[in-house]
């Protein structure tokens, strides 16, 4: 470090030298009365000007060198420019914006995102009991006896010993909670999982025939029934009947 | 590139004092076998001081400068 100083120095002291020869030339002529305009006066002024110039310039130049030196050596600062400076500013002040979206954007998911095992854990305890319950739902229901027609009791007098063609034999398959497929029983209907147990549709086409004799001896009318029955159509109006 | 104007400026100064020492010679205003006049001392003095320091500087600078390139082919 020394001898790299040294070296500027050495320079330095050269100019510095040269520029106070300079102006001590320039001087002379003044200071020595010498004759006005004459060879030695004239030497000396255009000597020492030229002097003057140039150890100034070795000056700036050495001085130049030396900073630079010590920049490349890192015991000055890098210099920047005021371009490169705003540049820097706004780069470190993105890079804090970033910085802090990421923290609060990894807060957030902390915050927000679950335990993957408690979210098992409760998925387990919602579809355990579904599945009991869908397991169970697969029951039997008795299907009701379709009330008897006039015309049918007729028949029913006339022919005691026949089974009568509008009573409904359905056949089901009843499985057990242990998965046991039993056999088929007679009278009995398969009921879906979500089916309202009753008579719904199994006694859509028995109920209008009774409610229709009823209606043509009695006079007076059944709201609850009716409004049942009315909304029974409906349902098989839009389709639901068949999505049961 | 600084560098070297500075070195230059150094091979001027030394130039400088060489014309300082010869200016009264060639410029006829001492004549040769009489005695100095004080112009001739005081130019003798300066350009003489001039070439001195303008060789000793040049020669150290340029010792620096090598020494400072064998210290960074030794780096490499």
């Amino acid at each position: 470090m020394e001898a790299r100083a040294g070296r500027y120095i050495a320079g330095l002291c050269a100019s510095a030298l040269g520029l106070c020869a300079g102006g001590w030339l320039v001087l002379t002529p003044f200071a020595f009365g010498y004759r006005g305009r004459g060879r030695e006066a004239v030497t000396a002024l255009a000597t020492g000007g030229g002097l003057i110039v140039i150890s100034s310039l070795m000056l700036l130049c050495w001085a130049l060198a030396w900073r630079r030196r010590l920049r490349v050596d890192g015991v000055l600062a890098p210099r920047r420019s005021r371009a490169a400076q705003r540049k820097a500013e706004r780069s470190a002040k993105r890079q804090a914006r970033a910085e802090r979206l990421v923290r609060v954007s990894r807060q957030h998911e902390l915050e927000s995102a679950p335990d993957p095992a408690q979210v098992l854990t409760d998925l387990r305890a919602l579809l355990t009991p579904l599945l009991s319950a869908a397991e169970e739902s697969v029951s039997i229901v008795p299907a009701r006896e379709p009330a008897p027609t006039p015309a049918e009791t007729v028949a029913a007098e006339t022919a005691p010993a026949e089974t009568g063609p509008a009573s409904v034999e359905m056949v089901a398959i009843t499985e057990t909670s242990r998965g046991e497929v039993s056999r088929p029983e007679v009278n009995r209907e398969v009921q879906a999982p979500g089916h309202l147990r009753g008579a719904r549709s199994a006694s859509f086409f028995a109920l209008p025939k009774q409610a229709d004799a009823e209606s043509e001896f009695d006079a007076e009318p059944i709201p609850a029934d009716s409004l049942m029955r009315g909304a029974e159509l409906l349902m098989v109006g839009t389709g639901e009947e068949e999505s049961w | 590139m600084v560098s070297r104007v500075a070195m230059g400026g150094l091979v001027v100064l030394f130039l400088a004092g060489a014309w300082l020492i010869a200016a009264p010679f060639a410029l006829r205003f001492q004549h040769p076998g009489a005695a100095w006049t004080g112009a001739t001392r005081m130019d003798m003095a300066v350009g003489g001081a001039l070439v001195v320091a303008a060789f000793t500087g040049f020669f150290v600078a340029l010792g620096g400068r090598v020494r400072e390139m064998y210290a960074e082919a030794a780096r490499r």
